[in-house]
């Protein structure tokens, strides 16, 4: 249970960037951009609340959308980065590494004190 | 109970319970999020039951999609909505109340505090501005098209309202009585005071309409 909350408590500020981040590179439709998120290991468990979330980016102007023909059926919704949501993404890429390291540095100073007890 | 085997009964029981527990969200997003839900069943374009089946399970429930689209934050395992800022833990997500009671306060003071010594217009001030339920312009809207609410037709009023005091005047001479008139104040002119006086008596009512239409949670 506690280990179920940290994953929660630790997407509930992160999830976001990595949606931006697949973006940065290329844009991508809803459904491959979602499939994407939940390959990755605990980064989603309920596939269906990173529409919500899209939803929220757009309306934040840190992605905007377009309609584009599909080959293999009706058109899709194609999800970019904007300006904003690039600056946002460059800016909490800075702030994560900041914020592991101290994590890691605090755990290992932990470790350490452990050691010699 | 029967048990559904068929894809499409599948999928279209899922949509159906999707769109039931959307309703409490706006009509445009309640839209958007099923034909997002709707396209993404499609894509995985599944046709046998149980590549259906594991489509919808990695979806999440209706519940859990709907709950992350009201508490402005992602669900996850276990079919409970992450507490957010303002809900109780393990409560179903409640759709937050668009006007609190200070937010009321703030739209009745606004137009109307100014007559409560005029104290009553920077309390309104204050309460919209330390308000969630309003955008940065909006609140710059609701303090500068009227300061000071309606008081200021008053003051308006006083300075069109010019008093004239007329009277018979006996000449110095002493010959024919003339009117003459007095006047005091300072007049603006009609084709000017009746369309500031208009603006002054809709500006207040048109702005607070406006901004108890749009108050939301979250929004400034």
């Amino acid at each position: 249970m506690v280990a179920a909350n940290v994953f929660t408590q630790l997407r509930r500020g992160t999830l976001e960037y990595c949606v931006l981040a697949l973006l940065r590179g290329r844009e991508r439709y809803g459904f491959e951009l979602v499939r994407a998120l939940g390959d990755i290991d605990v980064l989603v468990t309920s596939e269906g609340t990173i529409y919500p979330l899209l939803g929220r980016l757009r309306r934040d102007g840190l992605v905007e959308t377009s309609w584009q023909e599909s080959e293999s059926g009706p058109p899709r919704r194609y999800y970019r980065l904007t300006a904003a949501g690039r600056r946002a993404l460059d800016g909490f890429t800075e702030d994560w590494v900041r914020f592991r390291d101290s994590v890691d540095e605090v755990l290992a100073q932990g470790r350490q004190d452990d050691g010699r007890e | 109970m029967t048990v559904v085997n068929d894809p499409n009964t599948l999928i279209d029981d899922y949509l159906a319970r999707l769109e039931r527990a959307a309703w409490v969200l706006p009509p445009d997003r309640r839209t958007e999020l099923v034909e997002e839900v709707r396209a993404h069943i499609a894509e995985a374009g599944s046709d046998d039951e149980v590549s259906v089946r594991t489509v919808l399970d990695r979806l999440g429930t209706p519940e859990e999609i709907v709950a992350a689209a009201q508490d402005g934050e992602q669900v996850f395992a276990g079919g409970q909505a992450v507490p957010g800022g303002h809900h109780p833990v393990g409560g179903a997500a409640q759709p937050e109340r668009r006007l609190r009671a200070r937010d009321i306060a703030a739209l009745l003071l606004l137009p109307f505090g100014g007559f409560i010594f005029v104290i009553g217009w920077f309390v309104g001030v204050v309460l919209l501005w330390s308000s969630d339920r309003w955008r940065t312009s909006e609140k710059w809207l609701a303090t500068l098209v009227l300061p000071f609410g309606y008081v200021g037709v008053f003051v308006l009023g006083m300075m069109a309202g010019q008093t004239c005091v007329s009277g018979p005047e006996s000449s110095a001479a002493g010959q024919t009585a003339t009117v003459a008139e007095t006047c005091s104040g300072f007049a603006l002119p009609l084709w000017l005071g009746i369309p500031l006086l208009a603006v002054q008596l809709i500006g207040p009512a048109l702005v607070t309409g406006l901004l108890a239409q749009r108050a939301a949670p979250g929004r400034g």
